[in-house]
């Protein structure tokens, strides 16, 4: 064996062989392969979590007595629609122009602006209950590297309105709460903000490493997602000019922002081409005060940044190269 | 090992190493050209690992004048799993992405550099002994 590996080079050129193509399956599992890890909910399953047993039942109670989402772990994980009835009535007779929607429990505005050299996209949107601010998983399915466009998410549930969500299944760490059902718990890094949307529709975030999934789930936090900075809390900018998700320059943008409770503010900018430079996050905390939110928080931009409405892609998704929407793990959507 | 051939292996290998210390440095700025601002420490120090082995294998050479076949392979090899670990974490942070795998490729490169210093000290060993 010794004097096989004696040979002159034999020994390196071996190793570089293994060692690109270790190379070639670490890039083909973080980028490629397609990994369905908890179709079914993985609360019951994990240990870790386990103790939230209790209050699972304890929010499942709450939330048959209040007849409200009835979201079971596998009613969430599938994305059905809930509360049909009430719902169904509900959805009679909206009144949908290009740029608007309405109903009885909903209302969205599509407005366009032009900040700092770029195309923003501003949704103004006032929900009667938290029921239809929801989330939903590519291809239904909670995983890594499973993708969607945005838009095909959207359709697959039947959203009015949608945007992209932080792009869970890129990574292998950070808060998944959705539709109420705890996903992953594992924190992503000491810095890393949560956006939290609780049970009263309140948007907030909480330091991942400060706050486990576990207690924003007992705190029947109905979505949880990990990305950020949060860019405005009580209506102050939280970012500074030079702070960047990598560092400084203007990009596409996809956020979400709060003006009270049940009234929400969802920004898209374009960026990246010769019409639209793109924002950075102060610019984009900036865009949020005009418009009163005391609370805004960053979604995955850059090629991910996609605004869809009643099946119509409003922005220019491009990541720079190709024009065209990313697909992507997840989306926030307002719908029944 | 004869002065005459530790002196050639050593230029021979420190340009091998300085001339990978600069493919590294000139990727990683072509790299941050496509990166659209992003940035990670890996990728900007991309250079790092081979110019810090040439100076290891460079210093330890002159400071013991004294090499083998097994140590001089299980060094570079070593460096080079290391390079290439840099290489993809940077890429992986500049994504936004991570990989638990990427931990195997330093262990491994870590290992092999210091099997090479364990070689290194028993070809002394048995130098002093014949």
């Amino acid at each position: 064996m010794k004097r096989f590996f004696s040979a002159p080079y034999r020994f390196v050129l071996i190793h570089w062989i293994v060692l690109l193509l270790v190379t070639g399956a670490i890039l083909l599992e973080t980028f490629v392969i397609p990994r369905g890890v908890a179709v079914e909910p993985p609360i019951p399953q994990n240990p870790q979590v386990g103790a939230t047993d209790e209050s699972v039942s304890d929010r499942s109670t709450q939330e048959t007595d209040g007849g409200a989402a009835n979201d079971t772990a596998s009613d969430a994980s599938t994305q059905e629609p809930t509360d049909g009835t009430t719902e169904d009535s509900a959805q009679t007779e909206p009144v949908i122009t290009k740029n608007s929607y309405r109903d009885a429990n909903i209302s969205i505005t599509i407005s366009t602006i032009r900040r700092f050299d770029t195309d923003v996209y501003v949704a103004d949107v006032v929900v009667s209950s938290v029921d239809y601010l929801k989330t939903a998983f590519a291809n239904n399915t909670y995983g890594r590297n499973i993708k969607q466009t945005t838009s095909k998410i959207a359709a697959s549930v039947g959203a009015i309105f949608a945007v992209n969500g932080d792009y869970y299944g890129f990574r292998n760490s950070g808060y998944v709460i959705r539709n109420g059902v705890l996903y992953r718990d594992s924190v992503y890094s000491s810095s890393r903000e949560a956006l939290v949307v609780g049970a009263d529709g309140a948007l907030f975030s909480v330091y991942e490493k400060k706050v486990s999934a576990k207690s924003l789930y007992q705190d029947n936090a109905e979505h949880v997602l990990s990305f950020g900075p949060t860019l405005v809390q009580d209506r102050k900018i939280m970012v500074t000019p030079s702070d960047e998700i990598g560092k400084w320059t203007s990009n596409p943008r996809a956020s979400m922002g709060m003006i009270e409770p049940l009234h929400y503010v969802f920004i898209v900018s374009d960026g990246r081409t010769s019409k639209s430079a793109g924002l950075s996050l102060y610019q984009l905390a900036q865009v949020y005060l005009e418009y009163d939110c005391e609370f805004a928080y960053n979604l995955d931009g850059g090629g991910s940044a996609t605004m869809v409405f009643n099946g119509r892609v409003i922005n220019i998704p491009t990541d720079g190269s190709y024009v065209g929407e990313r697909k992507v793990s997840d989306i926030v959507y307002i719908g029944y | 090992m004869f002065t005459s051939d530790i002196k050639r292996l050593l230029i021979k290998r420190l340009c091998a190493y300085g001339g990978a210390a600069l493919g590294c440095l000139i990727f990683s700025r072509i790299y941050a050209l496509f990166s659209h601002g992003v940035s990670s420490f890996f990728m900007t120090f991309l250079w790092l690992p081979p110019l810090v082995a040439a100076l290891l294998f460079g210093g330890v050479i002159l400071l013991i004048r004294r090499s083998s076949a097994w140590f001089d392979r299980l060094f570079s090899c070593g460096v080079s799993c290391v390079t290439v670990g840099f290489c993809l974490r940077g890429v992986f942070e500049i994504a936004g992405t991570d990989s638990p795998l990427l931990w195997g490729i330093f262990l491994w490169g870590g290992a092999l550099i210091a099997a090479s210093a364990v070689t290194l000290l028993g070809s002394g060993r048995k130098d002093r002994r014949s």
